[in-house]
């Protein structure tokens, strides 16, 4: 692992973009996502920290079924 | 478990689970993603911060406007970002400022890029806030006595860039060469230059 890298693995680039994307169309509000990474590192400080940002997104994804379901079902 | 079940089940593996979702809720596409990671892969990173720092420096009618409405003044440089405002903090003679993010990796993107592992680490959120001079020291970073040392807790809505000061030696160097001069580290405020 480079300490001096964003990411370790390419797939935490891609979970990072994937975030921003589905900011950005308002499915997730950003404050509320950031709320969640909070929460998920304070509860298992030792996680590397793209775990815990993995995490923070299933759950507001999980939390946001509705608002990510296009047909308003 | 075999190597394939780790595959299977591991964080790399949720991520793209997501992402198919995602994708097919419409809600995000290959393109974005794509576009997204070279942005931040190549485009944005602690170049930008050194450009608006040189100016700072050379500009004092921009350092201005920088210390009054950080985002404005750097988005003057065509550094735009999805960010809340980005709070310009000068170190002087008297004083060294350092950011860390005590609860999550608050950072400003536009001027720096994305942090590095060290900044999201459990260990920097904590000892920056309960033992600065001596993390400091650690990281290289040799703060004199007689100047008090600053530490700005970043926050969504205020990500704090750090001025360094102007190089003793840099007289004649213009805004491109002065630019070279300023580190990430030194933005961050981990350095002096």
């Amino acid at each position: 692992m480079n300490p001096e890298a964003p990411f370790d693995e390419p797939w935490q680039a891609r979970l990072f973009a994937l975030t921003q994307g589905v900011i950005e169309n308002g499915a997730i509000d950003r404050e509320e996502f950031r709320q969640g990474l909070i929460a998920a590192i304070g509860e298992a400080p030792e996680r590397p920290y793209w775990e815990s940002w993995l995490v923070a997104f299933e759950s507001a994804a999980g939390a946001r079924s509705a608002n990510l379901d296009p047909s308003g079902a | 478990m075999s190597k394939h079940h780790e595959e299977l089940t591991g964080p790399a593996a949720r991520a793209a689970a997501l992402e198919a979702l995602m994708k097919e809720k419409g809600l995000v596409t290959d393109e974005f993603i794509d576009a997204v990671v070279e942005t931040y892969s190549e485009k944005v990173g602690p170049r930008n911060g050194a450009r608006v720092v040189a100016k700072a420096w050379v500009d004092a009618a921009y350092l201005e406007r920088l210390l009054a409405n950080g985002k404005d003044a750097i988005a003057e440089l065509g550094f735009e970002g999805p960010e809340g405002d980005v709070v310009a903090v000068c170190n002087t003679d008297d004083v060294h400022n350092v950011v860390v993010c005590t609860l999550c990796s608050c950072y400003p993107w536009t001027v720096l890029g994305l942090p590095p592992a060290w900044y999201k680490s459990p260990e920097y959120r904590a000892r920056m806030v309960r033992e600065p001079l001596t993390l400091l020291a650690e990281m290289g970073c040799d703060v004199p006595d007689d100047v008090e040392v600053r530490v700005w807790d970043s926050s969504a809505e205020k990500r704090y860039l750090v001025v360094p000061q102007r190089p003793d030696g840099t007289d004649g160097l213009d805004e491109d060469k002065l630019a070279d001069v300023v580190t990430r580290d030194s933005m961050i405020g981990v350095a002096r230059l």
